[in-house]
């Protein structure tokens, strides 16, 4: 019985982590997509300048928190592509942001339960 | 490399506490479900000690979800007969009264040589002498001789013999074994008696063992 009671422990503690995770993940990926969506409303180097430094602080809190869940090769392609925004300016920067915001959606789908993600 | 090494460690202790939380049946002849499980351990196990780009909590995960479903099933057979016969099976009779059943031989796809080697592993070479020969779920044979060819023991020729504990052992490379005086029903002044009787000291005792009648073996240490 006590074992029993050991594994209905684990399990339970697995699938809370499992939806804990989930949640973290959702809240560094809305604070991801909120700060590339401000650098693509930045008209001015200025203010793109300030967006990219909190996209950069906002990443780099994502990808701790998502290296546990996520490929480490996955994450560290968009961190080099995070790095190279700032050389990037006019429609070749809008087209990286929109790519990277799509990959970064992609990531949370990917640990989303949906069912054909199950399948 | 350090990485792996890490988590080739922790992978290996999870692995260790996860088949003793499945308990001592998994060591043993293993049932269906358990092997699945056995299999899966060992194939999720090595994934992430193999590639650092997967996290480990993608090892950790599934090897912990799967040994609780495992324990909750088993939890559940012990409870449901009808479960344990789904997912176990139940045992089938090959041989009865020395006569092999044809049927129950190719509906469990057991060959001639199987059951040949199941028999003459257990001493038998001659299907005439067996009364009952059964395939367990763990695939083993289970065999009763008829009474004509089952060896002789004491009891057939009315003999009767107190103290058959078998021996236990007492101390072990000078260290006496905890519980091992109660279960022959002595205790430390007896211990301490015997090994003055005999000249030595625990230290220097390599095994001693006492059967249920009293009597006791000791090895000494050799320098």
């Amino acid at each position: 019985m006590r074992r029993l009671i050991l594994c209905a422990a684990i399990f339970l503690s697995v699938a809370a982590g499992s939806g804990v995770s989930l949640t973290v993940l959702k809240s560094s990926t809305d604070d991801v997509i909120g700060s590339i969506e401000l650098m693509q409303s930045a008209h001015d180097a200025e203010s793109r300048s300030k967006a990219l430094e909190v996209l950069e602080e906002k990443w780099a809190d994502y990808y701790s928190k998502s290296s546990f869940i996520t490929r480490e090769q996955t994450l560290e392609e968009l961190s080099a592509d995070v790095k190279r925004l700032k050389l990037l300016t006019g429609a070749e920067l809008d087209g990286e942001l929109t790519a990277l915001k799509e990959r970064v959606c992609l990531i949370y789908d990917g640990q989303f339960p949906h069912i054909s993600g199950i399948l | 490399m350090l990485i792996v090494f890490i988590r080739a460690v922790m992978l290996y202790i999870v692995i260790i506490f996860c088949v003793r939380l499945m308990g001592k049946r998994q060591l043993g002849e293993l049932q269906p479900s358990e092997l699945v499980v056995t299999i899966m351990l060992s194939n999720i196990a090595t994934l992430p000690i193999e590639d650092v780009n997967i996290p480990l909590a993608m090892g950790l995960i599934p090897i912990l979800t799967i040994v609780c479903l495992d324990v909750f099933f088993s939890y559940v057979t012990m409870r449901s007969g009808s479960l344990r016969r789904l997912l176990c099976g139940s045992p089938k009779v090959l041989i009865s009264d020395g006569k092999l059943d044809q049927n129950a031989m190719r509906r469990l796809r057991f060959t001639v040589d199987d059951l040949f080697e199941a028999l003459r592993a257990q001493q038998i070479f001659d299907i005439s002498e067996v009364q009952l020969a059964m395939v367990e779920t763990t695939g083993q044979v289970s065999v009763y001789l008829k009474k004509e060819f089952q060896p002789l023991t004491l009891g057939d020729i009315g003999m009767k013999q107190s103290g058959g504990d078998p021996p236990v052992v007492m101390i072990e490379d000078g260290v006496p074994v905890k519980g091992a005086l109660r279960r022959v029903g002595r205790d430390g002044k007896w211990l301490k008696s015997v090994l003055r009787r005999e000249g030595v000291t625990a230290e220097n005792v390599f095994i001693m063992t006492c059967d249920g009648s009293g009597k006791t073996t000791i090895l000494k240490k050799e320098n």
